[in-house]
C-alpha cells in the first residue's frame, strides 16, 4: 500500500504543480482538481493528529486558502505542493493543539465515526474498531512522535518527504518514527485480543 | 507504556510489526472522506482569491495604461510629444535669455507706441520679426 502511494505520489507532483500554476494565471477550474486530490489526504492528517474532526476541517480549509494565495508566487522546483502544504497543515494542528493547552487530540471516540461504515458490513466494523484502537495509541504520543508515524505509516510518505515537512533531517524522522513505533506496540499489546489477535 | 520493543523476542518483534501494520492499514481503510460541506468553503475560497487578484489586476492595469497611452495619443504620438518638449524647451530659453530685439519691441507694445493710431508704426514689427517680407 505504501510502496502504491509513493509511486502515486511520483506520478501526480508534477501535475500539482501544473495545476498549481494553472490556478495562480487565473484558471479557476484547476482548484477543483487539485482540491480533489490533496484535500483528502490533509484531512487524514489533521484528523490523527487533532482527534477533532470539525477542527481537522478548519485546519485544512486555512491550508488550502494559504496555498490559492502563494499559487501566483509559486516558484517551479522550490518544493513539491503536497509536501509544501502538509507542512501547513502540520503547523496550523501544532499551533491548535498549543493555543488549546493540549498536546494531545482529543478523545478517540469521535474518530470511530470518521469511516461511516455500513450498517452490519462485519469486515469494515472490525477495521474501524482497530483504526480507533490505533488513535487511541496515537494520541498518547509526544506531538512529534505521532506527526512521523502518520506520515510514514498511514499517509505512506517517504522519510526525506517526512523531513522537509517536519523540518528536520531523516535520521530524526527514522528516530521518530522508531520511538513511535516501539511506543505504539507496547501500549497496544496489552489489549491485542481485543482486537483479535492471539498469542503466536 | 512500560514495555519496550527492546525487551521482546525476536520472533515477538517480527509478529508485533505485522500486527502493527495491520493496524495501520486499518486506519488507512477507515480515513475520512471530505464533506461535500468542506469542499465547497475550499473551492469558495480558491474562487474568492482568484476573483480579488483578477480585480486587482484589472484596477491596476488599464489605470496605468491609460495615463502613458492617452497622454502620448493627445500629443500626437511619440513624434508629438517630442516636437512639444522641443518648444518647451525653446519657450524655456526664451523666457530666461529674451533676444534683445523681442525686449525692445516688446517695450514698445506695452508702451503703446507700436499700436498708436499711425499704421505706418506697424511696419516696425514687420520689418522686426519678418525681415525680407515687407518688401
Amino acid at each position: 500500500m505504501r510502496m502504491e502511494r509513493a509511486s502515486l505520489m511520483a506520478q501526480t507532483e508534477a501535475p500539482d504543480e501544473v495545476l498549481l500554476r494553472r490556478f495562480g494565471a487565473g484558471e479557476a477550474v484547476a482548484a477543483r482538481e487539485l482540491s480533489e486530490r490533496l484535500v483528502p489526504r490533509l484531512l487524514g492528517y489533521a484528523s490523527r493528529l487533532l482527534g477533532d474532526p470539525a477542527e481537522a476541517e478548519d485546519v485544512v480549509q486555512e491550508a488550502m486558502l494559504r496555498l490559492w494565495r502563494i499559487a501566483p508566487e509559486w516558484e517551479s522546483g522550490r518544493a513539491q505542493v503536497s509536501t509544501w502544504v502538509y507542512r501547513v497543515t502540520t503547523n496550523l494542528c501544532t499551533d491548535r493543539l498549543r493555543r488549546g493547552g493540549r498536546q494531545k487530540p482529543t478523545a478517540p471516540e469521535d474518530m470511530v465515526g470518521f469511516a461511516d461504515p455500513a450498517p452490519g458490513a462485519e469486515g469494515v466494523l472490525d477495521a474501524t474498531e482497530k483504526a480507533a484502537a490505533l488513535q487511541a495509541a496515537l494520541q498518547e504520543l509526544p506531538e512529534r512522535q505521532r506527526q512521523a508515524v502518520v506520515l510514514r505509516h498511514i499517509e505512506g510518505l517517504s522519510n526525506p518527504e517526512i523531513a522537509v515537512i517536519m523540518d528536520t533531517g531523516v535520521e530524526a524522522v527514522e528516530s521518530l518514527t522508531a520511538r513511535g513505533k516501539r511506543a505504539l506496540t507496547a501500549a497496544l499489546m496489552p489489549h491485542r485480543e481485543e482486537y483479535g489477535y492471539q498469542d503466536d | 507504556m512500560g514495555i519496550k520493543m527492546t525487551d521482546l523476542p525476536e520472533n515477538r518483534k517480527d509478529t508485533s510489526e505485522e500486527k502493527l501494520e495491520d493496524l495501520f492499514a486499518a486506519a488507512r481503510k477507515a480515513a475520512p472522506q471530505p464533506s461535500e460541506d468542506l469542499m465547497a468553503r475550499v473551492l469558495s475560497d480558491a474562487e474568492a482569491v482568484c476573483l480579488a487578484r483578477a480585480t486587482q489586476t484589472t484596477q491596476a492595469g488599464p489605470a496605468a495604461r491609460f495615463s502613458l497611452s492617452s497622454m502620448l495619443d493627445a500629443f500626437g504620438g511619440w513624434a508629438g510629444a517630442g516636437g512639444l518638449a522641443a518648444a518647451g524647451l525653446v519657450g524655456l530659453w526664451v523666457g530666461v535669455a529674451p533676444p534683445e530685439t523681442l525686449q525692445s519691441t516688446l517695450g514698445l507694445i506695452l508702451a503703446g507706441d507700436v499700436l498708436s493710431s499711425d499704421p505706418g508704426n506697424l511696419w516696425i514689427i514687420e520689418d522686426t520679426y519678418l525681415p525680407g517680407l515687407g518688401g
